[in-house]
This record gives structure tokens, sequence and C-alpha cells, in this order.
């Protein structure tokens, strides 16, 4: 059948399973990747991911003999998603099946496996920061990079809800000064509109006749930091109660304590900071231990003495650098340490990912569907070599 | 928008404070004063805390400082202000003579200079001006208010420097 009467979904399929689309969704990931790592210097690897390797499309700015060039590119989550299609169409599903290419398809399944494992990952992995001292015990982890607004209630006794409610950042980071959004719940006696937020500032005091301040205070925005981590963000709220009165406040990462408004004998306190997530077990620090590369302060090793606590059940464990301690999907890994006036804190780094292991055997299935693959072809040529030539 | 999401607390986090002031939210200093009708905050920095102008042109600072070493002691201090208001320095007996003022709770020694000021740093001194303050001990510490101005924008404000003195209180943590 020529090309000109194939139907359009052929057509399609034909495009979808080519090499010659392989080769340019590579080639584009290739250049995307050269752009993105070395853009980490200039804007950080949390932003330099997002735009080059999370996105649909980007704008590239190259700079070309200080003139500043915009190139449009495709996005790394747009490529890897042609990448799959592609091999699904083409070394999957068109490839000639048989033993022939076993080897192949393995690979390229394996291959499919690593970019779902990729996907799995960005949308439900979690990871923290855990630091304790010596003697402290936690069993939650805190995000480097996701910030939340959270609301807790407590009673006239003190006690607060064992729950918090929470706004995610993907719901007010965008909301820049001039722009506003309202949330609301079923159990909250008020409504919240927030502003104004800033993903880097300071909280200084206002001016007598500022008329921005929020009880003499004000947010001060600052420069973002290349690492995120080191960002405090900032953001206005206003507290609309039934009654028509308002009560307005400033929520900052770096407060000492949270905004409250008071309702009916209950007391709601209001919060920005990085979203928490509870562990099943909790870790208590015993005894950290630092070794240092002689005559320097650069460490050689950090090691970690913890009692792992599930359900009251204590177990002695050691994590030590790339020696995590794993349990019910969650890693934790010795990350670093700090020196403070309180004593030595070990940092961990917890993580949960559903697909953690995925690639380790994806290149594991890798390596076999090549060798399989390469002993086929190992195994015809020996076949023909040693065949015996008919004169 | 609704708020959907939710976390649960640990029981190892700790218990925020609810109710607290803004100055304890935004770990400002734990000090508490009033602003006298007509005064206004000005820059604060490490050595000023507490630091108020005052005057149509803000011509007049008040201040509180805090420093940790005490600077030398009372009679020290007392002259090093009086050396800025081009003053002759006194003696410990006549230190003793002069009156006291209550600052923050502690008892410290009253001082009203008039003369030529010369601020720190300042090459030139500014004419007819009058100096209040009031130096106290606290331990090795040393605790002051010290306001400045022209003569007759001090006078016109010294029952205002009062109500500030009056005014300032540590703020005492609160029960949970």
């Amino acid at each position: 059948m020529s090309a000109s009467s194939k139907s359009l979904p052929a057509k399609i399929f034909d495009l979808l399973s080519s090499y010659g689309l392989a080769i340019i969704v590579l080639s584009f990931l290739l250049i995307i990747t050269y752009f993105g790592t070395l853009s980490q210097k200039d804007i950080g690897l949390l932003d330099s991911q997002a735009k080059y390797f999370e996105s649909w499309f980007l704008i590239h700015e190259w700079n070309l003999w200080g003139m500043i060039v915009p190139i449009p590119l495709p996005g790394g989550a747009l490529l890897m998603v042609l990448l799959f299609i592609n091999m699904l169409c083409g070394a999957v599903i068109r490839i000639r099946k048989g033993w022939r290419t076993i080897g192949v398809l393995i690979s390229h399944i394996a291959i499919m496996f690593m970019l779902a494992a990729g996907f799995v990952s960005f949308i439900y992995k979690t990871e923290g920061a855990m630091p304790l001292f010596e003697g402290q015990a936690s069993d939650q982890y805190q995000s480097y990079h996701e910030r939340i607004i959270e609301i807790r209630q407590w009673g006239a006794d003190g006690k607060g809800t064992s729950t918090a409610r929470v706004i995610p950042m993907k719901h007010f980071s965008d909301l820049e000064p001039g722009r506003a959004r309202t949330f609301f719940a079923k159990d909250l006696p008020f409504e919240l509109q927030v502003t104004a937020y800033r993903r880097n500032a300071n909280i200084v005091q206002a001016g007598e006749d500022e008329k921005s301040a929020i009880d003499g205070y004000r947010i001060q925005p600052v420069a973002n930091a290349k690492e995120d981590e080191a960002n405090t963000a900032a953001v206005e709220v206003s507290v609309k109660f039934q009654d028509g009165t308002e009560q307005r406040g400033i929520l900052w990462e770096r407060e000492f304590e949270p905004f409250t408004v008071k309702v009916g004998g209950m007391s709601y306190t209001l919060a920005l900071s990085r979203m928490k997530w509870k562990l099943p077990f909790a870790i208590r620090l015993n005894d950290f231990q630092r070794e240092l590369h002689p005559g320097t302060m650069k460490a050689k090793k950090y090691t970690s003495h913890v009692t792992k606590i599930t359900d009251g059940r204590e177990e002695p464990k050691v994590v030590t650098m790339n020696v995590p301690v794993r349990d019910q999907g969650y890693v934790v890994y010795q990350a670093s340490f700090s020196q403070g006036t309180s004593g030595e804190q070990s940092v961990f780094t917890v993580a949960s990912n559903p697909s953690d292991q995925w690639p380790l055997w994806s290149c594991v299935a890798v390596a076999i569907g090549l060798v399989i693959h390469f002993m086929m072809h190992l195994v015809r040529f020996l076949s023909r070599a040693l065949k015996p030539k008919v004169a | 928008m609704e708020i959907t999401h939710s976390r649960d607390i640990s029981q190892y986090e700790p218990k925020p404070k609810v109710g607290a002031y803004p100055q304890e939210r935004f770990g400002d200093e734990r000090l508490i004063w009033q602003t006298p009708d007509g005064w206004s905050q000005a820059e604060r920095s490490q050595m000023r805390p507490v630091n108020l102008a005052f005057g149509p042109n803000k011509e007049g600072e008040c201040y509180l400082s805090l420093l940790p070493g005490g600077g030398g002691g009372v009679l020290a201090n007392v002259n090093r202000w009086r050396k800025q208001m081009a003053q002759p320095e006194i003696t410990e007996e006549e230190l003793a003579k002069m009156p006291k003022k209550t600052l923050m709770g502690i008892e410290g020694a009253f001082v009203s200079i008039e003369g030529a000021y010369t601020s720190v740093g300042a090459t030139e001194s500014k004419a007819d001006y009058k100096m209040l303050g009031i130096v106290a001990a606290m331990g090795e510490a040393g605790l002051f208010v010290k306001m400045v101005g022209p003569k007759a924008l001090v006078e016109a404000n010294s029952q205002a420097f009062d109500q500030f003195v009056t005014s300032l209180r540590l703020r005492m943590p609160q029960g949970q």
C-alpha cells in the first residue's frame, strides 16, 4: 500500500512510530538537558527542573554575545511523553515479534518502564528533611519546597485538633500583590482571603503613615535565593467572619508563632509553613558521630545511631551515608548535620516514592534484553562462521 | 475555592502559642512602649531597638539602647553625654546628687544637659540643644534612654519623654 493511500490514523501511527521522530525527540532531549544543566547556576536546581524538565514548552533565553535571543523549545514533559509513545508504537507494537527481536523488545519495554517510573515519582514522590538533636524524636518530615497555609482549631481548654486544614502552594503562589483568592471550608466559621504572596521576604516594622501596614508590620520583598530552600515566603491574609467583620494578618515562614483569630469561643491559628508528612513510625536520635578527613572540616562519614519506634516497639538502627533505613515504603537517609547552641543536630532526608526501585529494575531489564540480543547475534555469527563451507 | 486538603498533626510537633502578639510572632524584641502623640518611629538598629523621632522636621530623637558591657558604668556614660553637649565632666559625688528616674523598673540617673550638641561621628556641633536621658545599670549591662534635640523642642516634649519612659516595659511570656 502506497503512503498516499493510507488512512489518517495509519499515517499518524507511522509518524509516531518512526525513527525520525525518535531522533528528533532524543535530539531535543539532549538540547534541553544541556541548557537545563547550565541554567542551574543562574536560577537554581528547582526552577531549572521546573522550566526545562517538567514543562510542555519553554522559552530558553540564549545569551549571544550579550544579546538575549529567545528560543522556543519543547519541554521535558512533552518530549518524554512523545518518547514513550514513540517506543510503544515503534519498538513494541510495530516491531516484528519473534525470538530474534525478543532482546530488543525487553530493552525497549524496560526503558518505557523507566519513563513511567519518572512519571510516578513526579506525581507521588514526597521528600523532606527531618532534623533531630540527640535525644529528640520525630515521626514527620518537612518538604524542602512545598509551602502551605495551614489552619488549626483550638478549644478553650487549649487542645488543638489532630488534623490541620491545608491550602497547598499551587493554590496561592500565583497571588502576587493585587491578586487575591478566597478559600473556605464547610467546618470553618470564616472565609480566608489570601493575597500578596512573596516567595522570599522579610517582615519589617512599618512606618507610621504606611497604609499597607498590618499590626505595625509589612512584607518587605527580597530577591529570590538561587536555591529555593533558602527562601522565606510571606503572604497577607484577611479572615472574613460571618458577621461581615474581618481581621488582617501577615503569615511568614520564619515566624515564631502563628497568626490567631478567635470565633465563638474557639481559636484558629493560621501559619505559612512547609508541608509536613507523617511517618508510620518515629525515629529517635540516640547518638550522632561524624568523621572528618584529616586536617579538614570535610566530612568523611556521618553516622546516626537511632531507634525506630513502631507502635511502641523499639528497634535500634544505624543510618549512615549511603546506608539508609527503609520501612513501609519510606527511606530515611543521612543527609547532613548542623552544629548549634543546643548541640549537634543530625539532618535526615526522608523520601516516599512508590517507584523508588523501578529505575534499578528497569536498568537490570535493559541489561538482560541487550545481553539476550547480543548473545543471539553472537550465536548466529558463530554458527555461520563455524558452518563448513560447501565447495 | 474550597479547602480540601489536610494533614495529621504529629504528637512530637511542638505546640504553637495561640494568641501570640505580632512582636512575638515575628521575633521582634520583647519590648513594649507607647509612642507619644506626634512622635514617629525612626529606623531601628541593633544599638537602638526603640528609636523615635519628633519635631516638625523630625529634628528631635529619642531612643532606648542597651549595652551588654555597660559602657564603663553610669558615671562614664553620663560624662560621655556631657562631653557630647560640650559640658565638663562631673564627679561621683555630683552623680550621687543627681535626680533619679525609673526606667523599666530600674532606678537610674536622670540627665538634663543644655549646650552645643555633637552627635557621634559629627564634626560640627549644633548650638542651643538640650538632652534628657536616664542612665541605669542592669547588672553588668547599661540601659539608657536618651532624648536630644533643639532646646525649645525638647522642653516642649519633656512630658512626652516621661510618658514614653513610663510606658517602656518588657513583654513577659504568656501562659499556654
